[in-house]
């Protein structure tokens, strides 16, 4: 190996531990380490977490299967029924954020504003990142605002 | 013969007018029993109870159940074992890897389909498939009908099951007429044969003995006159009967018969119609009653407390022999038919089917009720009243309770007991946290001794439960889980005197981190943060979860000395696990008229209270009292699956709280005196143990899933020995702190590490080339 080389490697390898240095550590002042002599204990373990995730499937299964089922009878105009269906959506899976979309449609449907805002941004905290909501969510979010801003006007 | 008429002729003038006007008088009383008949029969002809319904259980692959709390269930749902496949609606086979079911038809606003079997297989707790046991669409969602929890009844307590004739086997309307009236189609109302028969028995015993009565005659007797045996009242019997037989055809004479005659007494409720003595005696749909249990109810007609088969099983067979032999005789059945009936033993459903329901949260939907509908239109108008309760966490619930309470006794030291025969008292609520449903209520411990809903009535201080809101404060004031508290002695002026918070256990150190402080329920620690984050400030944030009961800003507010409703506190806690909403609790869901037209309509409704990233850094805070802090013993009691939540003890122990929430779920559990003695326990010791029996319990309600982290929060390394940020090799041991975005502290920041070896690589190659 010529001098050259052997030269790059141990830059390289200076480079390196450089990145990875330790960092100067500076007690903030309003901070202080957790003294219990018990060290902060994990988590207790989750039985299976296979199984645990396979049963969040399986909810989020029954939510969807739920939440078409009360759109249908939200586009027949039973928002009462479709409201009960979509709050059983949520009932099994409480992080399915479609159930909560419909369910603010089905609040403004009511013409109640602030409970459709409500569900909305439950709507918008479970959706997030989910690309084919984006569009539906900003519509649904003027309506919102249409509606209440109505709702104010004397 | 002329003068004879001419002789007595103001005699025939006088039979004339006085025929005349008996006529007239008949045929006017005739039009006025007419009427009466017309307005009895065409408006409501019965007082019906509305009924209360439990919540709808929806199955599907992949749900886990706990077994026997499920199998009882389906008891309770009119499921009967038996031994073959199921084959009609509300049989059921219970094998050790599946339960085969026919499926009751389901007639519900939202859900009306017909029966059908279904196998529900289990791999221990676990469902694993449904499958159709005919051919269909495959099956991925079952739901199971609501359970009857009770009834509003009236004065007269009557309990019936309203049946159209046409849904009535043949063979019931022969038992029924081979007992009763076997020439009913041919007479009109009054049986000439029957009448004379007992006429000439009553005459040999010289009395009344026999009432010749038809089916008409004893529907005008039950519906329009006193039981008294008089011969007015028999005329006015055969009368009405003759209106009645008038007005009506033998079909409509013979439905309302049949809904109205008395089958007897269950406790102190009347059992009336024919639906409602097939579910009474034999736990099946009157549809559904087999040749030989026709023959027996119909023999319980004559005198139901007589030949009730709970009262006297010989006598009833007897009887119910009888009307089989009556059938037969008549040609109904076949003496095949009859034989094999014969043979079968009267086989009751037993009253063990009848089962208490939750009577606290039926007072508390009472009280929901009385604002909407008077008492009478509940006791008469057969409203469908269906309710959030989960009847198998309900009684899973009672279960532990009751369970937690008789072990406390035991331990309870012999001078620790009050003096008087009170016994210890413990409330129970659950509520699903998104939606404010009730799933379960045990508002104490024995409903017949005391009636008083320590869930919804009570006012108990709430002592370290209430911490909650201090902390709460303190992170809307930017602190954070490594903020430092003081736990040095230190005396607070309150109205002018001194007051100094003392810690529980033994602590020594003089500074503790926020987390810790609430993990351990370090009182010192926490008044030091109220003081800092200010009282008025604190009281704010506990009001805005609604409680009802006043808070003034005194220092000891902090540490929880404030008196809550259990229902309002366990609401208020749900805000953590529904990312920042505060759900308004609902038992009452809907009301349905007897022809299930919705009346009233109840919605989840909710209002955020914190935001999603506030309510899981409380999450975050309260997970390490479970982990590591004052209800690190629930792993003890088998709690292996997340759980975050808050014990609470108040002075002298007179209190003893667990609030406890998982992802899906939140269980409040209070253990106290009613008069405030002490309980010589902890809520660790006392409320949490109730928790996790319940919470074991109810696998169907509990994922065991973990929190979910919401946009908002930053999750740091830091070294676990010294807080302060890890690095590779920097400290022994490491933790993973949670910060809201924006409120990881500088020191903390600025060392924060970067991702990745290869990041750092780039951030120093990106540095070098921005120095040239």
């Amino acid at each position: 190996m010529s001098a050259e080389w052997k030269t790059w490697i141990v830059a390289a390898g200076f480079l390196l531990l450089f990145a990875c240095r330790p960092a100067v550590i500076v007690p903030p002042p309003d901070t202080v380490p957790p003294t219990s002599p018990e060290r902060p204990a994990p988590p207790p373990p989750v039985p299976s977490p296979g199984a645990v995730e396979k049963e969040l499937n399986s909810r989020e299964q029954v939510a969807a299967v739920l939440t078409d089922q009360g759109r249908g009878l939200l586009k027949a105009g039973r928002v009462d029924g479709a409201i009960r269906v979509f709050e059983q959506a949520v009932s099994q899976s409480p992080h399915y954020g479609p159930a909560y979309f419909y369910l603010a449609e089905a609040w403004m449907a009511k013409n109640n504003g602030p409970q459709a805002r409500a569900f909305h941004d439950q709507a918008i905290l479970y959706l997030q990142g989910q690309a084919e909501w984006a569009s539906r969510l900003e519509r649904q979010q003027i309506e919102i605002d249409r509606q209440v801003s109505g709702l104010s006007l004397p | 013969m002329k003068m004879l008429l001419s002789r007595y002729r103001p005699v025939w003038l006088g039979v004339l007018a006085v025929a005349c006007a008996a006529v007239i008088s008949l045929s006017l009383y005739s039009l006025y029993l007419y009427h009466q008949v017309e307005t009895r029969f065409s408006g409501r002809r019965w007082s019906i109870p509305s009924q209360i319904f439990s919540d709808v259980t929806l199955l599907y692959p992949g749900l886990r159940v706990n077994r026997s709390l499920f199998e009882a269930k389906l008891l309770r749902l009119g499921y009967r074992p038996v031994n073959k496949t199921p084959q009609r609606e509300g049989e059921m086979r219970v094998r050790p890897g599946a339960i085969e079911l026919f499926l009751h038809h389901l007639n519900l606003p939202e859900d009306d389909r017909e029966g059908y079997g279904v196998r529900l297989k289990f791999e221990r707790q676990t469902l694993t498939a449904l499958e159709r046991m005919s051919p269909g669409p495959p099956l991925s969602l079952v739901t199971l009908e609501p359970e009857s929890l009770g009834l509003f009844f009236g004065p007269e307590r009557e309990q019936r099951e309203l049946i159209a004739i046409d849904q009535l086997p043949r063979h019931v309307i022969d038992a029924v007429l081979a007992a009763e009236d076997s020439r009913f189609y041919d007479h009109i109302g009054l049986d000439w044969r029957g009448i004379v028969r007992a006429l000439v028995a009553n005459m040999r015993f010289g009395g009344i003995r026999q009432g010749g009565s038809t089916i008409t005659q004893q529907l005008a007797k039950n519906f329009f006159l006193t039981p008294e045996r008089t011969l007015t009242r028999k005329l006015k019997e055969m009368m009405l009967a003759l209106v009645i037989e008038a007005r009506y055809d033998k079909a409509t004479i013979l439905e309302i018969y049949l809904n109205e005659i008395y089958f007897g007494q269950n406790g102190s409720v009347s059992v009336n119609g024919i639906g409602e003595a097939s579910r009474f005696y034999f736990d099946k749909p009157a549809r559904e009653l087999t040749v030989g249990e026709a023959a027996t109810l119909a023999g319980l007609i004559k005198s139901p407390n007589t030949y009730s088969p709970y009262i006297d099983p010989a006598r009833c067979r007897a009887r119910r022999d009888t009307v089989l032999a009556a059938m037969q005789q008549h040609g109904w059945i076949s003496a095949a038919d009859e034989a094999a009936a014969l043979q079968t033993p009267v086989q009751t459903a037993g009253t063990s089917v009848r089962h208490s329901a939750p009577a606290y949260f039926i007072d508390y939907l009472s009280g929901q009720l009385a604002e909407l509908y008077a008492p009478e239109d509940l006791a008469s108008l057969g409203l469908s009243i269906y309710t959030t309760i989960d009847t198998q966490v309900q009684q899973a619930a009672e279960t532990a309770l009751a369970k937690g309470l008789a072990r406390l006794e035991k331990t309870l030291p012999a001078g620790g007991k009050p003096s008087s025969a009170e016994p210890l008292q413990g409330a129970i609520v659950v509520l699903k946290p998104q939606t404010g449903a009730v799933l379960a209520m045990v508002g104490g411990r024995d409903y017949g001794l005391s009636q008083f809903n320590r869930i919804t009535q009570a006012r108990r201080q709430a002592g370290s439960t209430f911490k909650v809101f201090t902390y709460l404060a303190a992170l809307e004031d930017n602190f954070t889980p490594i903020s430092a508290l003081s736990n040095e002695p230190r005396t607070y002026r309150v109205d002018g005197k001194p007051w100094q918070p003392r810690n529980a256990g033994v602590l020594d150190t003089p500074v503790i981190s926020l987390r810790e402080a609430l993990a351990r329920s370090v009182n010192r620690a926490t008044v030091d943060l109220a003081m800092r984050v200010g009282l008025d400030a604190v009281v704010r944030t506990a009001r805005q979860f609604d409680f009802s009961t006043p808070l003034k800003s005194y220092p000891s507010l902090a540490l929880g000395a404030v008196d809550v409703i259990p229902l309002e506190l366990a609401r208020a806690y749900c805000v953590f696990p529904a990312a920042g909403l505060l759900p308004n609790p609902i038992g009452l869901r809907d009301v349905f008229d007897d022809h299930q037209q919705p009346l009233t309509r109840r919605h989840m409704t909710v209002q955020r209270v914190v935001s999603p990233a506030q309510a899981f850094l409380m999450t975050s805070l309260l997970r390490s009292v479970v982990t590591q802090g004052t209800a690190r013993s629930l792993a003890d009691w088998g709690v292996r699956f997340p759980v975050a939540g808050k014990t609470g003890t108040t002075n002298d122990s007179r209190d003893a709280w667990f609030v406890g929430y998982t992802p899906d779920i939140l269980i409040l559990v209070w253990v106290g005196y009613d008069n405030g003695a002490s309980i010589h326990a902890s809520g660790a010791g006392a409320a949490l143990p109730i928790w996790a029996e319940l919470a074991r319990a109810i696998p169907h309600q509990i994922t065991g899933a973990d929190f979910s982290t919401p946009p908002g929060v930053e999750a740091v390394t830091i070294c676990a020995r010294d807080g302060f940020a890890a690095l590779n090799g920097g400290c022994g041991e490491t933790m993973t702190e949670w910060f809201l975005e924006g409120q990881v502290p500088e020191a903390v920041a600025r060392l924060k590490p970067p991702d990745s070896v290869f990041q750092r690589l780039m951030q120093t190659i990106k540095g070098a080339v921005n120095e040239r």
